[in-house]
């Protein structure tokens, strides 16, 4: 046969985006390529998980959508960047969402899934994430999960304040690398705990918004070539606010750009936005203030205390980096000089790049990891903090480089307390492991679950999904007394998901992790006041599975006894906080659903 | 005759208080608020204006403007050329308000430019009027908001009677109110610290209308590449052959909602920074403590509640003006358990006209708990031809409760004197 043998499908697409947004302009720092799953692409670009749909709502029109698959497009690893081509445009978000799903899907080892779609099964584009690159003029991107859409808002920039901007100039939150990554997290988020977008305190809002932070911020640690600016200019310190002029300036201050120095990039977040907004800064920032435990109880607002969770992550972040890159430096300075911005040997430079990026990746892991460990409902910091722990040593049972000491250390010293610990040392953290009930009664085991799981894993088909979910529903039943379930309420099956870890002897385990959810409908925000109305409160497991078909971890919320009283007040003072302080209180009736939804709170970027 | 007696008129959805402080030849009169809401004005501000005239004889110590809203300023514009035959002591006004408050000003500029960008988006690109009930609330918010420029300039220039002008910041205290002898007046509100400054800016969630005068129908941002989506459209059906992705009917409409969600509500939430603007005032008088806080909602409540020593003002208070017409959040829980157990006389100016969630109920009757009789005192109980009462109260004036010891009932005012 003289035929050539036939090529598969190229791994990776190669697409070129901004590193940070069209602010920081044409330079090297700010253009990059990125690698994301290739897949057979329709125009849009429409793929299997997303569908780039360019309709603008303020204008009532559409935009051409892309062919990413073109010749002329493929040959050059996409269309360049430009603001004034929505092509681009279509294909940044295309680009930036696909890398936010597979750093999510390397960590967790599974297909990132959405959450169910509520529109009609025939509907187009039915079960796919819809992204709209330039849906209305607003200066905001959101994720709507009733439209299962990131919605993406373009402006003009103050005409008074516009900083970097012109005054004026349209601004796109679809060129905001940070914007893209924070949206796509609450959509990806919203799918793999559903119930972390219900108003059941505090932190759970915050937590949404301070998790799509971090996954956003650490993504930029990933970039080695605006990493490499960062560390000349810094000095190595990667974590400091400013970056060193390039040049030094005369008496008289300075006169060229070099000579000026600027934000550091790396640490913030939409700086275009902030400024267009007429902030003179960035919309937000990694490092917030000093630690200070007694902070957070004063937080309330979504926005400013998920910062604090952004601030801890990213203490323990550059913590670890120092410590990490401290032989580094050693050898490069053996007389303990001060390092000079922008004298950094290339080679020294390099290798700080490198080793800040790997630690960024793998602390980036460790974070989305743990939401595996994380209960179904009412999350809280203190939570997370465990989840953090629990899966972390799952993974690596010892803790060279110190990722959960600084972790811990940086919780603690911004007064996250995890409810019911009674020390900060990693096994008090630690979920307590599944111990069964008294001896007398049987344990539940779930070795049939990995039969259907592994069917249905075989052939995917709906036959087999439904069958996966009876059975988890079924063992739920026959073990509520095992499992702490209340025998009140119904339980739902939410999700079963299988965990895959390559241990530290390089061995495969897998794990199953499911969620079991009860719900108690029409409890009484004050039950004084019917006027105030009522809520959905819910409780539930989350149940770590081994092999054997034996239960890890049961990561409970009773949603009865003590503590599912406890809860169900906290909820209420919650509610009943956010209604007093809610901002149309005298015009417009509080609806928790409505103002405490997806849309109002996670409305605002 | 007592030492002090608060006089409040009934403007209609509007606050007007006349304080008289002493007696005889010491007799002075301070004013605070005067104003009417454009779609809640009853026809009864001249009267009241006659009515200042004649018992101040133009003499006024001090006039207190708690903030810029129609309905507590109106007056002053409509009035201007009347008060400027006044004797005028002193204008109180927020720091808020201070032309040479740099911070303040910058505040205003951008405050007042979103007023008007607001309006012609809901106007002119949403097409909303009052008659349609999804914007009804915005558009009378944000009408009370607006053209209240001529009573600003008039107050900020003392209506040219040589009177002087004072801004105040919450933390500030004076023992000397003019030539009213033993009065003393502590301003717990607003306070000038960053975060409530931060806080005073247009929600964060809804900037869209940041630029003056930018409206939806005037920005493309790709006018060369718009496709409309009609059918009759080449370039349109050409698209769709060559596959471009579309919306179901659906999701456009849903699209579309979304896209002018936030302008009616950014209407409410700029009246709530404006409220929050508002001068709360502790007068101490012959051991009386009244207190006036505006139109203070939550945000500035929070501002100063929640101490030991605003737990204890709270508990001395003996006359207290209800704030922001009664309604929901803007007298917060901790502040009405505060309060002394009994024997408070409450005053609250307020109709159910143009807002029907105001005053709240549960508020009101929380309150009750701690008045003089268990009666809190509505402005509208006092009857005027044509003028809204609430469907919900008793609308026979007989059928009102009886006005408690110390209340007593005038032709368009109720006054009470300790």
């Amino acid at each position: 046969m003289p035929r050539a043998k036939r090529l598969s499908d190229p791994p990776d697409r190669i697409l070129r985006v901004y590193a940070f947004d069209p602010s920081r302009g044409a330079r090297l720092e700010n253009h990059l390529t990125i690698r994301v799953p290739y897949e057979k692409l329709k125009k849009g670009p429409v793929g299997k998980k997303v569908a780039v749909i360019d309709y603008d709502a303020s204008n009532s029109c559409y935009y051409e959508g892309v062919d990413l698959d073109a010749t002329s497009v493929l040959g050059q690893n996409g269309l360049a960047p430009s603001e004034s081509d929505p092509q681009f445009h279509q294909q940044m978000v295309y680009a930036v969402v696909m890398d936010t799903i597979r750093r999510f899907e390397l960590a967790l080892g599974r297909p990132v899934r959405w959450r169910g779609d509520s529109s009609s099964v025939n509907a187009p584009f039915h079960g796919l994430l819809k992204v709209h690159p330039h849906a209305m003029l607003e200066a905001n991107a959101f994720y709507d999960p009733a439209q299962h859409a990131l919605v993406f808002g373009y402006f003009r920039a103050s005409e008074v304040d516009a900083g970097v901007n012109l005054p004026g100039q349209l601004v796109f939150t679809c060129l905001s690398h940070d914007i893209i990554v924070h949206e796509s997290t609450h959509a990806i988020l919203d799918g793999i705990r559903g119930h972390f977008s219900d108003p059941t305190g505090p932190d759970a809002a915050a937590f949404h918004e301070g998790f799509a932070d971090i996954v956003a911020l650490l993504q930029h640690f990933s970039f080695k070539d605006s990493l490499l600016e960062t560390i000349q200019r810094t000095g190595g310190l990667i974590h400091r606010k400013q970056l060193a002029p390039t040049a030094r300036a005369q008496d008289g201050g300075p006169v060229i750009q070099a000579e000026i120095g600027e934000d550091n990039p790396i640490v913030d977040l939409a700086r275009q936005f902030g400024e267009a907004m007429g902030r003179r800064k960035a919309l937000r920032s990694a490092l917030g203030t000093p630690p200070d435990p007694r902070v957070l109880e004063r937080t309330i607002e979504p926005h400013e205390r998920g910062a604090i969770l952004v601030a801890a992550v990213f203490d323990a972040f550059f913590t670890v980096y120092i410590n990490r890159t401290r032989d580094l430096i050693r050898m490069a300075y053996p007389d303990g000089r001060e390092i000079v911005p922008n004298f950094l040997h290339a080679d020294l430079a390099n290798r700080l790049a490198e080793e800040a990026a790997k630690t960024a990746s793998r602390l980036q892991s460790i974070c989305l990891r743990a939401l595996d460990y994380c209960p179904p409902v009412d999350i809280t910091f203190g939570d997370y903090l465990r989840a953090l722990v629990t899966s972390d040593r799952e993974a690596s049972s010892d803790d060279a480089a110190g990722y959960r000491a600084a972790l811990i250390n940086a919780f603690r010293a911004r007064g996250v307390r995890p409810q019911g610990v009674l020390s900060y040392n990693e096994e008090a953290l630690s979920w307590d492991p599944y111990e069964g009930v008294a001896a007398t009664t049987e344990n539940p085991n779930f070795s049939k679950l990995w039969k259907d799981l592994n069917a249905y894993e075989d052939e995917p088909n709906l036959r087999y999904e439904q069958q996966l979910y009876e059975r988890l529903w079924g063992k739920a039943e026959s073990f509520r007394l095992a499992l702490g379930l209340s025998s009140k309420f119904p339980v739902d099956a939410k999700s079963i998901n299988p965990l895959h870890r390559v241990q530290t002897d390089g061995s495969l385990r897998r794990q199953i992790v499911a969620e079991l959810v009860q719900k108690e409908d029409r409890v009484a925000i004050d039950p004084t006041d019917a006027a105030a109305g009522t809520f959905t409160f819910r409780g539930g497991n989350t149940l770590i599975i081994n092999r054997q078909g034996e239960l890890r971890f049961s990561i409970a919320k009773p949603i009865e006894g003590p503590s599912g009283d406890e809860r169900r007040e906290r909820q209420r003072a919650h509610l009943r906080q956010m209604a007093a302080s809610f901002s149309l209180a005298p015009y417009v009736a509080f609806d928790p659903v409505h103002d405490l939804g997806f849309r109002a709170v996670h409305r605002g970027f | 005759m007592s030492e002090i007696r608060v006089r409040m008129y009934r403007t209609g959805f509007g606050d007007c208080f006349l304080i008289r402080f002493g007696k005889g030849l010491e007799t002075r009169y301070m004013l605070i608020d005067f104003g009417a809401h454009m779609h809640g004005d009853i026809g009864t501000m001249c009267q009241i204006m006659e009515d200042i005239e004649k018992t101040t004889r133009s003499k006024l110590e001090v006039i207190v403007a708690t903030h810029q809203h129609r309905d507590h300023i109106s007056g002053f514009g409509q009035f201007a050329d009347r008060f400027a035959k006044f004797k005028i002591g002193e204008v109180w006004l927020p720091w808020t308000d201070d032309p040479n408050d740099e911070r303040a000003r910058s505040f205003r500029t951008k405050q007042l430019a979103l007023y008007d960008a607001l309006d012609t988006h809901l106007r002119v690109g949403l097409k909303a009027t009052e008659a349609d009930q999804k914007y009804t609330a915005a558009l009378d918010a944000l009408a009370n908001l607006r053209g209240n420029e001529a009573a600003v300039t008039e107050l900020q220039r003392g209506f040219g009677t040589g009177a002087s002008v004072h801004y105040f910041e919450g933390g500030q205290s004076i023992t000397k109110v003019g030539r009213i002898a033993g009065l003393s007046a502590e301003f717990l509100a607003p306070p000038k610290d960053s975060s409530f400054l931060s806080r005073m800016n247009p929600p964060a969630d809804q900037h869209f209308l940041t630029a003056p005068g930018v409206r939806a129908d005037d920005v493309h941002p790709f006018p060369k590449l718009e496709i409309k989506a009609v059918p009759t459209d080449p370039d349109y059906s050409a698209i769709l052959e060559e596959g471009q992705p579309i919306l179901a009917p659906k999701a456009i409409k849903a699209l579309e909602g979304m896209a002018d969600f936030s302008a009616d509500r950014l209407a409410l939430a700029l009246d709530n920074v404006r409220n929050n603007t508002s001068l709360v005032i502790l007068f101490r008088y012959q051991g009386k403590v009244l207190l006036f806080p505006g139109d203070a909602q939550w945000g500035n409540w929070q501002s100063w509640i929640g101490t030991d020593r605003a737990n204890e003002i709270l508990k001395e208070v003996d006359f207290l003006k209800v704030a922001h017409h009664g309604s929901e959040n803007a007298t917060p829980v901790e502040v009405v358990q505060a309060l002394k157990a009994a024997g408070l006389a409450v005053m609250v100016p307020t109709q159910t006209k143009p807002f029907p969630t105001i005053p709240r109920k549960p508020l009101l009757e929380a309150l009750e708990k701690h008045c003089l009789d268990n009666v809190a005192v509505r402005s509208d109980w006092i009857g005027v031809q044509g003028a809204p009462t609430d469907p919900g109260a008793p609308t026979n004036p007989a059928a009102q409760p009886p006005l408690p010891p110390g209340f007593s009932l005038g032709p368009v005012w109720i006054d009470f004197s300790f």
